[in-house]
């Protein structure tokens, strides 16, 4: 199959900085601290680590295989068979992501803003947002996730710095915290739980074979996935001075609680969380098109088919009965953890065990020229 | 007009309705009852009920009163009538109602109130101290759950019933809430009072290594609202009250940056003339040291100070100076001193050293499960002060 090439380097960038940008962002404060107290920063880190080294894999396999995506090299890699079932898994992994993201969100929506929509009519327009957006191809894909890079990471940015006067410094301490309140287990948990978050990066092993040059991908990548991964520090560091962990764990949605501490100082413009809604809105549509559109190749590329736009329409009632399942959320939450967690080998051990595979094959063919 | 452009017209409407679904929510503005102000009372006898036979809580019951913003009367600019009902008429409704909860008294406000009640105004709620004092767990937990509340809200404790204070229409605004608001946000600015709102105080509420304080306020001559200094709480109970002097030392302590207070020492070598000197700025530092696995703490202040007044005619000079600054500091040593062993007779860790305990000694914090483990450790805790009073400024005089 030949494909185009389109994406620049920059492009790459910036859309892996705004795909890994979610729901998420909202909640995470609050599960990390659950489980690591005033080490949430710490864990924080730690589970971007481990998706900074994922996406690096992938960026690596992306210049070794220039001309194949993800899933084609897959194939190459561990056969059809084993290839195809991982691809199903992955796609099907995807869609409940996109499914839980729009329930979340719609959860969101109806608890602080819009209180008398019913919460179908929320879920079905976002997701029939993105799956009208997701029957585009790679070119305009990227570009409609590129254009809203600025829209979700300044306004952020700019509550973050809103609320720094109630901010407490001793709230923050202890950073390292293992040795007193939490455990090493809880303090992995809470790591992954935030590489969970951050899954969408997977989207890199669809880009890279569109790019202009692909030798570049690890640059973009591993800058992309620096730029969310400070963003997500900032977050975390921010609701922790301000809220101090032990009101953290009140809170539903930490992130959006600090958007409602944040206040211009001049008084017609005092209420910052409409605002901050508002945008989170765009970042939230980005990451349910890009989990859709993972799974949507993920199953075209599965099936052989040339062109993708057959599907949009055909999964979207599955995702949207998948996001009508949980009965409160409580049980939303309890189902995002365990779904997150369950999902994170698949997501983060398959490009691992693509790399550890293309090394053996090479190291078997390098092996047999020498015997030859 | 063929199937094909009845199926484009088709697809166009299906793609326009989603737009359409925001109108669920909508609720004009002269729908709401915008509440800005909300006042909380205890009361015993003949409390309404709405939300059935169980709604119980830690009190009796509660009398809500509340300022309800009528539609077009608010006075948009400086000066000048607007809207309709002309100058003189009242832009505000005050509505009084019982519950045995806070929500159940809203839903009894809700009854009588034809828009739907709005809280997304809402500037400050006044409580009764005599609830403060029995625990404000059951009096928050409503406006926490409430998204349109707004955490920069203020959440004062009123000396005496909280009703009259939102009932109190000064001549200086014409709406009373926006007032009172204006009088705690003017004094935050001046250095008067710690900026201490409703999402401050749940955040030191939640935690376990320092107890919340409020703004306290009075009323008088029915009219005048008078800011009486700080409530102190011990968990979610008010303890004890700082008085301005006991504020001024809690801001000096925790290290708030503007400085309000004016205060009189008397002047070198004259007893019966003083001078008063207000502070403008200062800074604290909070060191926690160790001595034998035990902690104890150093806090080192820094203020400085400008002379407002001098009576009697003592010329000044380098050395009146210098010892102003330290008869000053003596003078507000000995006040910080009083206070903090106030708060120790209280047990409560208003300051907030515990969070130094917990941030900076967390093998030590391990020992302490809740508030009250600390403040048994405060009461017998050794903190020692250290002040410097910089005399800076004269005005214009020279002398």
């Amino acid at each position: 199959m030949n494909k185009p090439k389109i994406v620049t380097d920059l492009q790459l960038l910036m859309c892996i900085a705004t795909t890994v940008i979610g729901v998420g962002i909202l909640a995470f404060p609050r599960i990390t601290v659950k489980y690591t107290a005033t080490g949430a920063p710490m864990s924080t880190f730690f589970g971007f680590l481990l998706v900074l080294l994922a996406c690096v894999t992938l960026a690596y396999l992306g210049e070794k295989y220039p001309k194949k995506s993800l899933f084609e090299y897959s194939d190459l890699l561990l056969s059809k068979w084993v290839g195809g079932m991982i691809t199903l898994a992955v796609s099907i992994y995807f869609i409940e992501l996109a499914a839980l993201a729009a329930r979340e969100f719609g959860e969101v929506v109806i608890t602080s803003v819009l209180p008398q929509t019913p919460l179908e009519v929320t879920v079905f327009i976002m997701l029939i947002l993105a799956v009208i957006s997701s029957r585009c191809d790679v070119a305009v894909f990227t570009r409609i996730i590129t254009f809203f890079m600025p829209l979700v990471y300044f306004p952020a940015l700019v509550i973050v710095f809103l609320t720094l006067k109630s901010a407490s410094l001793t709230n923050i301490f202890p950073i390292v915290n293992v040795f007193y309140e939490t455990t090493w287990t809880n303090m992995l948990r809470s790591s992954l739980t935030v590489a969970a978050v951050l899954q969408n990066f997977l989207i890199i092993g669809l880009l890279t074979p569109f790019m202009y040059q692909p030798k570049k991908a690890m640059k973009s990548v591993s800058l992309g996935i620096g730029l969310a991964g400070v963003l997500y520090l900032i977050l975390i560091f921010a609701t922790l001075s301000v809220f101090g962990f032990d009101e953290i764990k009140n809170l539903l949605w930490p992130t959006l609680e600090l958007a409602k501490t944040a206040a211009f100082p001049t008084l017609f413009f005092e209420r910052l969380d409409p605002i901050f809604i508002s945008v989170w809105v765009t970042a939230v549509f980005t990451a349910i098109l890009s989990s859709y559109y993972i799974a949507l190749q993920g199953l075209t590329h599965l099936l052989r088919f040339t062109n993708h736009k057959v599907f949009t329409f055909i999964l979207f009632p599955f995702v949207f009965i998948l996001a009508m399942q949980s009965a409160n959320e409580f049980i939303l939450y309890d189902v995002i953890e365990r779904i997150g967690l369950m999902g994170l080998p698949l997501t983060i051990g398959f490009p691992f065990l693509l790399f550890v595979i293309h090394h053996m094959k090479n190291l078997i063919q390098s092996k047999r020229g020498t015997k030859l | 007009m063929n199937w094909k452009q009845l199926y484009k017209l088709l697809v166009c409407l299906i793609l326009v309705t989603p737009l359409l679904t925001g109108c669920w929510d909508r609720l004009e503005i002269e729908e709401r009852g915008t509440i800005l102000g909300l006042a909380i009372d205890p009361i015993v006898k003949n409390v309404q009920n709405t939300t059935g036979p169980f709604a119980k809580s830690d009190f009796a019951g509660y009398k809500l009163t509340a300022q309800v913003a009528i539609p077009g009367r608010i006075p948009l600019g400086p000066g000048g009538p607007s809207g309709g009902g002309g100058p003189t008429a009242k832009p505000v409704l005050i509505m009084s109602k019982t519950g045995k909860t806070i929500d159940d008294a809203v839903n009894n406000l809700q009854q009588e109130l034809a828009n739907r009640v709005f809280f997304g105004h809402l500037r400050i709620i006044v409580v009764n101290q005599t609830l403060a004092k029995s625990g404000m767990q059951d009096v928050q937990d409503f406006f926490r759950r409430n998204a349109e509340i707004r955490r920069l809200a203020w959440l004062i404790i009123s000396k005496g019933s909280a009703g009259p204070i939102i009932e109190a229409t000064p001549q200086l605004s014409r709406v009373p809430t926006l007032y009172l608001v204006s009088i705690m946000d003017n004094a935050v600015r001046m250095g008067k009072i710690p900026n201490v709102f409703l999402g401050n105080f749940w955040s030191t509420h939640s935690s376990n290594a320092r107890d919340p304080v409020l703004p306290f306020i009075s009323l008088y001559k029915k009219e005048r609202i008078e800011i009486e200094g700080l409530a102190v709480f011990k968990g979610d109970r008010m303890v004890s009250n700082l008085n301005q002097l006991g504020t001024a030392a809690y801001m000096e302590l925790t290290g708030e940056h503007k400085a309000g207070y004016g205060f009189a020492v008397p002047v070198p070598g004259d007893p019966k003339h003083s001078a008063t000197i207000k502070g403008s700025n200062r800074k604290t530092k909070i060191k926690l040291r160790k001595n034998n696995g035990k902690p104890f703490f150093d806090v080192y202040m820094r203020a400085e100070a400008n002379l407002e007044e001098k009576t009697g005619k003592t010329i000044n000079n380098v050395r009146m100076m210098k010892q102003i600054g330290k008869d000053s500091t003596q003078l507000l040593l000995k006040n910080q001193e009083k206070t903090i062993k106030m708060l120790k007779e209280c047990r409560s860790d208003v300051i907030g050293f515990g969070e130094y305990v917990r941030g900076e000694y967390p093998e030590y914090w391990r020992k302490f499960h809740s508030i009250e483990d600390w403040d048994r450790e405060f009461a017998n805790l050794d903190i020692r002060l250290h002040l410097d009073v910089e005399l800076r400024r004269t005005g214009m005089s020279s002398r």
